[in-house]
This record gives structure tokens, sequence and C-alpha cells, in this order.
């Protein structure tokens, strides 16, 4: 096991390697453009899969995809002849390359969506994927069994993307911004997935490998418990990515089989495992390391808390609400958004759990959303200290997790980050209010679109929840998908940028008119 | 003459006959003055008449005089020592204000408003008054006695600008360590001192707050036709921000608009820190223009009214009804007054959620109102900009400043503190509201009202209705958060810690007397 791991990890390096080289080609040194050009040629090569499908079962959109691939490609290749990454990369650029792969991402999603004709507005297909890129659960498409493969295989492909795209953002930007991961040390380290190794190459390999090899796992799994073998996969990506996107209207629960939803259980807990944890974990082979982790130890715990109280609240005792509990409770606090049945069965307590868990999200550094169980530790340390500070007004205290202390400017990042993400919610609760849904649906909708789970509990389908939105609520959530896979910070940052840079050329501009000479 | 004696009972504290503990000391003084409020209340009700007349009377006059004995033995007993710690101020707070709250109780089950076997229903009413929150669990609110309701409406007005505040103002006892009681118990993350005696300074808020009393009392029987009972009764939930009425409709069974003007602009003037206010009738009035955070009040305040007016605009009601009741309704939400003229729970989503934002902010740090704060909001929106900028410079090193005053790193950290607890608090309120079978929106948003003092709520527990739709079990959830949102977080949490403390103490003392022995 561990061998083909390590092959994969060595694909994965060399295929970050082939982009490396790729984005040295041009001249003109453009970090945001460099990457649009990498992400829109990998989206063209990432169609070819989907037409060869298309092709070899015969449903018609090969050639769409194959003529929309070459596009793609092409305006890839282009940007890279042209430009080139600069060989040190500014906080800003950083930023700015980040955001701009992902919105590259959207569009090339979007084309893609309107050229096999799934959607027939641009701007529907934009907020579809952005459901995809953001690995958000929810969808214009009503059935998703009546797309070609090809387009279902995209579309999990596209969320499988978005998530591999939070790897990068697990290795390059969330050490920056305070919460890299947890290491494997029993404890909170904000620059963990910056340790695993020395380089950034390094590290994406050795993660990129967890992902993939996770992957797979659950495609196996999926088939040997009954599923077709092409649904395994499809579903199978959109598992390890907490995307949730099904082949079926229904979701997982189209299948009635309870082998599938207990594996599917079982492989969104491990989605919502830290991927930098899970691979000391796999490289040391310590067990024991995993009672040392003060975060995993709070995962269960909430994990198997939230699961009774479900049961308790609403189930009725039978295997089956047992089964439905443990699976709506592990796929909203991984934010995959999978549903085994509609979400209306729990009453209004179970509802507001689901919620809660969902902006709760799983461990640090995983492939969830949410606010993520290591900052909500560190949100209860800053509250005990703030506590205590009452009574001994001078006392110096550090915030610790574990056995890992953290300093103060990365506490004061990540509860920046927290705050923001809650000015976001509440601007996003107004915008969906006046969108046509209920306050209730309303505050569950941008609570869930934020963490990027998808559903809004106590809807009844993955649909639902967008359809019943007009334009203006679905570009809102949209908005709050993005924000909330990218982050908060880096967004708001590069909007920041780019206002002074507009500022400035106003400014420059005017002094222009005033002053058209030049002289001083 | 009351006063001589007083001040000489409290100038005798030292006396060694007496054992030295802040917090049953402050019971007794907080008892004792409620109890006071109790003989008022009394001759009101003996005055105003009515069927009930002596019974009315009765109960007050004997639950005033179980406050006096029982807070006259506790004040009589004990002694405030020369040095406290903080702990103890937050504790003396907290127990006093939930000793005068079962105190108050008393008057709505020796007049049977409310039956004994729902004597936690008394409570709830009693800590909804003091809290200044305007929660009721009234079916019939015109049934109640009037002296009780008069009571009731008092029991707000002790509340909006406390009664430490007002002890520490007519107690010299009090005047050491004063200034961390009154901080205990003060609105806001910083204690805005009027004066560099704290006596003076809690002298002066209470009669910036009488006078704001009088003032609304006065312009209610002059422009609005009330009566004088009506009018001090409307003018003590007004100063209070606590929003009881003596009607069921609250202000809406007048159906006056001079009557909602002037409970508005109080509301809003109430609402607003009373400390500028101050600085205002000194003659410095550019100071309401100078702070950012009144700037911000008023600001909300207009787009708080365009806004909903606009969302409003496809509700079966004109332009002019439009503006009355959504200005009048913002105005009570922002200053968390409660009172109600307009049932907005049955307004459209965005208009309910616009609201349900408010329910959180309230009005200004330093004012009767409760919630969050406007300060602490803008403290927490000027962090989160910070912190937008340190992503993209990560050494820079960037002051929090509001208007050209730089926050110090204490005060933000302890408002972050208060925000973070305060919604998580409220939160699980809400959710274990929820799980004993409230729907999700009036679960959360009673939650939310309860910890911000609002009063209604949205769903079920709108204005028109009450909080008997909260299941039993789940009002001393909300009388709890209530308690936790008036006294500012950090009271109700730390109130057992100076009991753990003292135990300990004894115990470890306990412990070094049988070591010696030996």
């Amino acid at each position: 096991m561990r061998e083909v791991s390590r092959r994969i990890g060595d694909l994965v390096l060399i295929v970050y390697r082939l982009g490396v080289r790729l984005t040295r080609m041009g001249s003109r040194s453009s970090a945001p453009l460099t990457t649009i050009g990498v992400v829109l040629g990998a989206g063209g090569l990432s169609l070819i899969p989907s037409a060869a499908l298309d092709m070899v079962i015969g449903e018609g959109h090969e050639v769409a995809l194959v003529l929309v691939a070459l596009m793609l490609m092409t305006a890839g290749l282009a940007l890279l002849m042209v430009f080139r990454m600069p060989k040190r990369l500014s906080t800003d650029e950083l930023y700015k390359a980040l955001v701009s792969a992902a919105a590259a991402m959207v569009v090339a999603g979007a084309i893609v969506h309107i050229a096999t004709g799934a959607i027939d507005r641009i701007d529907r297909a934009l907020v579809e994927a952005t459901a995809g890129v953001t690995t958000t659960a929810v969808s214009l498409i009503e059935r998703p069994e009546d797309l070609s493969r090809g387009e279902q295989l995209f579309r999990s492909l596209m969320q499988w993307g978005g998530g591999g795209g939070a790897i990068v953002a697990i290795v390059r930007i969330f050490p920056r911004l305070g919460h890299g991961g947890l290491d494997a040390e029993g404890g909170v380290a904000t620059r963990a997935a910056s340790r695993l190794s020395p380089t950034v190459g390094g590290n994406l390999r050795r993660l990129g490998a967890v992902y993939f090899t996770f992957t797979m796992i659950v495609a196996a799994a999926f088939a040997l418990a009954g599923m077709p073998a092409i649904d395994a996969c499809l579903h199978a990506l959109t598992t390890a990515s907490t995307g949730g996107w099904s082949t079926r209207s229904g979701s997982l629960g189209a299948f009635d089989s309870a082998a599938i939803e207990w594996l599917a259980t079982g492989a969104m807990f491990g989605a919502g495992l830290s991927l930098p944890f899970v691979f000391q974990i796999l490289r040391t082979s310590r067990i024991g390391l995993l009672s040392k982790s003060v975060e995993l130890k709070v995962y269960v715990s909430m994990t198997i808390a939230a699961w009774v109280l479900l049961i308790l609240w609403s189930g009725d005792g039978s295997t089956e609400s047992v089964r439905r509990s443990a699976f709506a409770v592990t796929s909203a606090m991984s934010t995959t958004g999978f549903l085994a049945g509609p979400t209306t069965i729990f009453d209004e307590a179970g509802t507001a759990l689901l919620v809660i868990l969902v902006v709760t999200g799983g461990m640090a550094a995983s492939m969830t959303g949410g606010i993520r169980i290591a900052r909500v530790l560190v949100l209860l340390a800053v509250m005990r200290r703030e506590l205590v500070r009452q009574v001994h007004a001078a006392s110096v205290r550090s915030i610790h997790i574990g056995a890992s202390s953290i300093g103060d400017a990365a506490v004061g990042r990540l509860v920046g980050e927290v705050l923001l993400n809650l000015l976001v919610v509440g601007a996003g609760l107004g915008a969906l209010a006046t969108s046509g849904i209920d306050v209730r649906a309303a505050v569950a909708t941008a609570a869930s679109m934020l963490a990027t789970a998808g559903p809004a509990y106590g809807s009844s389908s993955q649909s639902s929840a967008l359809l019943a939105l007009d334009d203006f609520g679905r570009a809102s959530a949209a908005a709050l998908m993005f924000l909330g896979h990218i982050s908060v910070l880096p967004v708001l940052a590069v909007a920041a940028a780019g206002t002074k840079t507009i500022r400035r050329t106003y400014h420059l501009a005017s002094r222009r008119i005033i002053n058209p000479a030049g002289r001083r | 003459m009351t006063l001589a004696l007083v001040k000489e009972r409290s100038n005798s504290r030292f006396r060694a006959d007496r054992f030295e503990n802040t917090v049953v000391h402050v019971i007794g003084i907080a008892l004792v003055i409620v109890a006071i409020g109790m003989f008022l209340s009394a001759m009101v009700g003996w005055i105003d008449g009515g069927p009930d007349r002596s019974s009315d009377t009765g109960s007050l006059v004997a639950s005033g005089a179980i406050g006096v004995v029982a807070g006259g033995l506790l004040w009589w007993l004990s002694a405030v020592p020369v040095r406290q710690s903080p702990v103890v101020a937050f504790a003396s707070v907290a127990w006093s204000w939930l000793a005068v709250s079962i105190l108050g109780a008393l008057p709505f089950l020796f007049s049977g408003a409310i039956e004994w076997a729902h004597a936690d229903n008394a409570i709830f009413e009693s800590i909804s008054g003091f809290t200044c929150t305007g929660s009721t669990i009234l079916a019939d609110i015109e049934a109640v006695p009037r002296g009780v309701l008069f009571f009731r409406s008092m029991t707000q007005w002790f509340g909006g600008m406390g009664l430490i505040v007002l002890a520490v103002a007519i107690l010299p006892a009090l005047k050491v360590g004063g200034l961390e009681l009154i901080a205990a118990e003060a609105p806001g993350p910083t204690t805005d001192r009027l004066d560099s005696n704290v006596t003076e300074t809690a002298r002066r808020l209470w009669i910036l707050y009488g006078s704001v009393t009088v003032v609304v009392t006065v312009l209610l029987m002059l422009f609005a036709g009330a009566s004088l009972y009506d009018g001090v009764a409307h003018a003590f939930a007004t100063a209070s921000t606590g929003g009881f009425s003596p009607y069921g409709a609250s202000v809406g069974h007048f159906d006056s608009v001079a009557f909602e003007v002037i409970i508005s602009l109080g509301m809003l003037y109430c609402g607003a820190s009373f400390a500028l206010h101050w600085r205002a009738v000194q003659g410095d009035w550019g100071i309401y223009g100078r702070v950012s955070e009144f700037r911000l009040y008023v600001a909300m305040f207009f787009v708080l009214v365009g806004l909903i007016m606009w969302v409003n605009v496809s509700e079966p009601f004109g332009l002019a009804t439009n503006l009355r009741h959504t200005s009048f309704s913002v105005a009570a939400i922002l200053s968390s007054t409660g009172f109600g003229t307009a049932d907005f729970a049955l307004w459209g989503p965005a208009a309910q959620a616009a609201l349900l934002l408010v329910f959180m902010s309230a009005g200004m740090s330093g004012s009767t109102s409760g919630g969050m704060k406007v300060l602490r909001l803008q403290i927490i929106a000027k962090y989160a900009a910070r912190e937008v900028v340190r992503a993209r410079h990560p050494r820079a090193i960037v002051p929090l400043r509001l208007g050209s005053t730089v926050v110090p790193d204490v005060v933000v950290s302890r408002v972050i503190g208060f925000v973070l607890l305060y919604v998580t608090f409220s939160v699980v309120g809400g959710l274990l509201l929820a799980a004993l079978g409230t729907d999700g929106v009036t679960a959360f948003s009673a939650a939310f009202s309860a910890t911000g003092n609002i009063g209604p709520a949205l769903g079920e527990a709108g204005p028109a209705s009450n909080f008997l739709v909260i299941p039993r079990a789940g009002r001393p959830i909300l009388m709890w958060l209530m308690l936790f949102g008036r006294l500012e977080v950090f009271p109700t949490l730390l109130m057992f810690a100076a009991a753990a403390r003292h135990i300990s103490k004894r115990r470890v003392a306990g412990y070094a007397s049988v070591t010696d022995r030996r």
C-alpha cells in the first residue's frame, strides 16, 4: 500500500513539475495570469476523459466536450506562452493568484455547462460551476441522471479539482492565515502543513498522494458495496473532495442501500480528518498518535455526541433512523452535503444541530469547509482567557491547544477571519431573505453556503435550496460559496488591493487632467 | 432624615461586630431599595383605585415588608471590606440582581396575578423587568392590579440605570470599590467617568436619568393626552429601554401618533450614551457629532428605517403607515426597548432578517439599552478590517482607531471575548429551546432577544404574543440569558467564582489549622 501511495506521490510530483515548467515559458511576469493559464489548460485536459467516456458509451456530448477542451487548452497555453510566474511571490500576488485561479475554474465550468446544454443561461451556469469548484452540494440541475456520463464525470472532476485546489490552499495559504492544520504531536501547529517537507513540491506530493489514495479506496469500497462501477468512481471523487454532488437526484439515498450509506458515512468522516495528520500517521505507522491529538478527540466526540442527540431528538429507534442520523451528522460535519433522504425528517432541534455542525466543520487542514474544529478550540481558549483576565487583569496567558502554543498574531488572524465570516453570514442572510425564502431557510442557506456544505437543512433535496431563490439570491449564494471555499481574508485582501489600484489610477489620472504637461 | 440615617448607617461599616462580605452587603442594599419601590407602588395602587385596590396594595406592602426585613438584616449584619477583588464585584452585582428578581416576583404571586404553582413565571416576569427585557408571560395584562403593573414598570426603571449605580450614588460606604461595582454593572466595554469622584459620577447619571423620565412623562401628558399613571409607567419603560406597558397592545393601545413620536424620541435618546448626554447638557452640544459611535447609531436608525420601508412596500399598508410602524419598530428594537405598535413577526422575511440582525447590536455603550452595543460592533468591524490589512502586510503594526482615538489592545481583546461568549451562549440557548420543541425561528430569535434584552422575538413569540409559547422548561434558559445579557456576560459567568474561592480559602485555612494542631 505504501509503495502504491509513493508511486501516486511521484505521479503528483511529475504533474506538479510539469506545471511549474509550463509556468516558466513566458516572458512577462504575472502570477494571476499564469495561474489562470494553468487552470484553463488543466480544465481542458480534464475534459478529455469525459469526452472519451461519452464516446465509448455513445451518449453524444463528446464533440462539444472536445471542442471546449481544445478551446480551454489553447487559451491556457496562450497565456502560458506570454506570462510566467514571478521568481518570488509577494503575499498580494499569492492571494491574487488563488482568487483568479478559482474564478477561472468557475468560468471554465460554466462554459462547459453551456456548451453541453446542461444549463441554458450563463448566470445560472456560473452559479452551478461555483457550486462545483467550491465543493458545495447544491445544484440547479434537478435530474442529474439525465446528464450524459461524460458530463457527470466532468462535474465530479470539477469538485475533485476544487478539493485539489484546497490542498494548494492548505500548503500555501492557510499557514499564512494562522490555521495550517494539526501536527502529529497532539496539538495544533499553525504552520503544520508546511512542515511535512522542506519544499512546497514535497508537501503537495505528500498531501496529493493521500488525497488520491483515499479517493481510490472509497471508489473500490463503493463498488464492493454494490454501486455500479462508474457511479462508484464518480461518487468517490465527490466524497473525497467533500463536494457532495451525486449522479442521482435523490443523492446517495437513491441507491437505497444500507451498506452504501454506512460506507459513505465512514468515508465522509475520513474526509473530515486533517490531511497532514493522516499523512504523519501513515508514514510513521504510529497509531498511538491518534490518542494524542486534541482536535481528533474533539472531532470524534462531537460526531458521537451529535449522532446520539440526533437519534434522541429526531429518531424513532429503528435501525434506519440510527443509520440516517449517523449519515446526516458526518455529511454535515464534513460539509459534504450528501443526502440519504429528505432532511425534513429531522425536527427543529435536529435541523438546528445540523446547521451548527455545518458551521463547525471538520478538522483543520482537511477538505471540509466551516470554521473547523481547531479554530473552534482556539476561540474557546480565547473566551476562557478573557474570563480569566476579568479576574486577573494583568495576567499574561498564551493560547494552548494540546501541546502547541498558538502565537498572538495567528490568534488575531484566526479571530479576525471568524469575525469576518460572521459579518458575511449577516450580509448573506439579509440578501437571501430578500430572495423569496423565509428567515429560517435564509439562515440555514447562508450558513450552509458559506461552509460549502450545500443543502439548506430542512429542505428536501440538493437542488431545492438554489431553486427556491431568485436570481439575486442565487448570485448571493454563489458569492457565499466562493468566499467560504477560498476563505474570506484572501478575497477581501485582493479586493482591498484592487480598490487601492483603482484609487491610485484615479489619482494619477486626475493629476494628469489638472496638470496635463506634468509640470511641478 | 432618611438619607441622614442611611449615611450614618453606612459610615459605621467598620464596626467589629459585623462580618465583612460585599456580596451580602450589596444584596441587602438592593433588596431595601426595591422594597421602597414596592411601597411607592402600593401608594399608587391605593390612589389609582380599582376593584382590586386592597389586594393590590396588600400584596405590594407585604412584599415590601419582606424586602425591608430581609434586606435590612443582610445590610445590618454585613460590612464592605476596604479592598475587594473584581470577582467579588462581579459576584455582588450578579447575586444582587438575582435576589431582587426573586423579591420582585412576590407582588405577582401575592396579588394572584400569577398562581403560586407557576412561581417560575413570576420570577420570569420579574427578571424580564429588572433586566429591561420586556418579555412577558402575562396573557391578560389589563387583568393585573394597577399597583402591581406600576411596580412592574418600576422594576425596569430600577434596572435601567442599575441598582448598584443607585446604591453607589447614595451610599458613601460603597465609595471604596464603587468603581468596580459600577464597571461590573455598567453597559459597554469601558466605564465612562463623569467625575473623578465615583459617587458623583453615579449621582450625575441618576440625576440625568430621572430628568429624562420626568421630561418624557410631562411630554406624554401635555402632547399625547396621557394620564399621570400612563405617562409615568411608559416613561419608566422608555427611559430604561425596558418596554413594559400596562396594556396588552403596548403603545399600540393609544393609537396616537404624538404618543409614538415622543416614545420613539425617548427610546432613541436613552439608547444613546448618558455620558454624552451629560456633556451635552453641560453645554458641549458638539460632542454628538464628534463621537463616531453616535454617528453610526443614528445612521443605523435611518438606514434600517429606509431598508425596512423599502422591503415592506409590498405589505398592505400605505406609505404613511409604513413610515409610522417601521420607524417606531426600528427605534424600539435598536434601543432594545421592545415596545410594539405593529406585529413585525408578520412582516416579510427580509424585514424580519434585518430586525434579527439589530437584535444583536442594539444601542450605544453607556446607555440603558441591551445588546452587544454599537461600539463593540465598530470595534469588531475595525478589527476584522485590520486583519485584512495584516493579511496583505503580515509585519505591519496597525493600531485600531475609532475616530482619532486609538483603542487599547486590552479593550479590543475584552470586546472580542465578549462578542464570542455572547454569540456562543445565545446560539446554545437557541439550540436548547429548539430541543424542547420550539420552532427554529422562535427559539433562536427568543434566545437572541433575551440576551439582547429586546423583549419580543420573531415567530410565535412576536410583539402580539407572549412567552407562554416557550415551553416551561425553556423559560429558565431565557431568564439566565436575560441576566447574562443585561450584566454584560462576565458577572453571570463569574458569580460562582467568588463563592468557590471563599470555600476553597476556608478549606485551606481549615486544613492548615488541623496540621498546626498536629
